[in-house]
């Protein structure tokens, strides 16, 4: 249902935003929506500590950062 | 009866004896793993701390994890305070979504989430508070109160019950009324009350409990009549768009001068 969906995203961008603000500055709105859906989709974290996303935030991008650009 | 404040990390530089809060609640999954100096000037200030959680996942099926309660343990013992409480929902089972989906409302579901809280309770040696929540969809035989009530009795558990997602919930699914929900709530098992905000969402078409507002006026009259009525504690949530300090404490003193006493 769309309002949990939007739920999730939300939690997962709340501490985004508040860990990773210059992140966020360099990017446009749509860039940032479409890392942080992208990141919740290939993720899965099972921390009970929420600040802890930030871990798993950081190793999505070492390992995306590894993939070969699209053409 | 007394009137209590989530503690939110916003208000991490703000003089603590300038807020009227007569308690503090705070998350341990925000703390647990963190310098706790500040809890520590919360407790100097002569107001205690109890812990309301989000993770434990009562709704879920994966295993509750035994390290996770022995810190929680833990951070009781070292702040001193016997509360603990977290939500009758699920958040995540491989997946912890720091979220709360609904538990089914049946007779078979209350059962399954009763004997999870009953192994919780039985590690912590204590009893726990389950939060009535707020749900967007679910399905079920019962009243959500009759739910509540149930899980209640069969883990022989207590009720932190929100008053503002019993509002939430009647707004947007209008199935009991918060009349009704109350009536049918034994008391002698609330621990306490939360009330906060909500807003509507158009694109939704839903009322979300945002807690990023003040507390409606209808909401705050029935908190502060049942906390009269049963002498219970009520605890301010303002966890979004966290206003100042003056805002907190004229929300605070409006809930006091709900009761008769004014206090």
């Amino acid at each position: 249902m769309a309002v949990y969906r939007h739920h999730v995203y939300l939690a997962a961008s709340h501490m985004l935003e508040a860990s990773y603000p210059a992140l966020k500055a360099a990017l446009e709105d749509d860039a940032w929506r479409l890392l942080l859906q992208d990141f919740i989709a290939q993720t899965r974290w099972d921390s009970h500590f929420y600040a802890e996303l930030t871990d798993n935030f950081e190793s999505y991008l070492v390992n995306a950062m590894r993939e070969p650009l699209l053409p | 009866m007394s009137v209590g404040l989530g503690y939110r990390r916003e208000m991490a530089d703000w003089d603590l004896s300038s807020l009227s809060a007569s308690f503090f609640e705070v998350c341990p999954e925000n703390w647990i793993h963190r310098d706790r100096t500040r809890l520590h000037d919360m407790l100097q200030t002569g107001r205690e701390i109890r812990l309301h959680g989000v993770s434990l996942n009562l709704g879920g099926e994966s295993e509750i994890s035994r390290n996770f309660l022995r810190q929680v343990r833990e951070l009781m013992s070292e702040l001193g305070t016997s509360f603990y409480s977290d939500h009758l929902a699920a958040s995540g089972d491989a997946h912890q979504l720091y979220d709360l989906f609904p538990i089914p409302f049946t007779r078979a579901q209350a059962r399954r989430v009763a004997d999870r809280i009953q192994r919780v309770q039985d590690q912590l040696g204590l009893a726990i508070s389950v939060e009535n929540s707020t749900y967007y969809t679910n399905v079920g035989e019962l009243p959500e109160s009759e739910f509540l009530q149930t899980v209640a009795q069969l883990a022989d558990c207590q009720i932190l019950l929100d008053i503002n997602n019993v509002v939430v919930n009647w707004k947007n699914h209008g199935l009991e009324s918060p009349q009704a929900y109350f009536s049918r709530i034994d008391f002698s098992k609330v621990t306490y009350m939360h009330v906060a905000g909500h807003e509507f969402n158009p694109r939704f078409a839903m009322f979300i409990d945002t807690h990023s507002t003040g507390v409606e006026v209808q909401t705050a009259e029935w908190t502060m009549a049942l906390a009269q009525h049963h002498s219970l504690d009520v605890l301010l949530e303002w966890d979004n768009d966290v206003p100042d300090v003056a805002t907190l404490n004229q929300e605070m003193m409006c809930l006091r001068s709900l009761t008769t006493f004014g206090v």
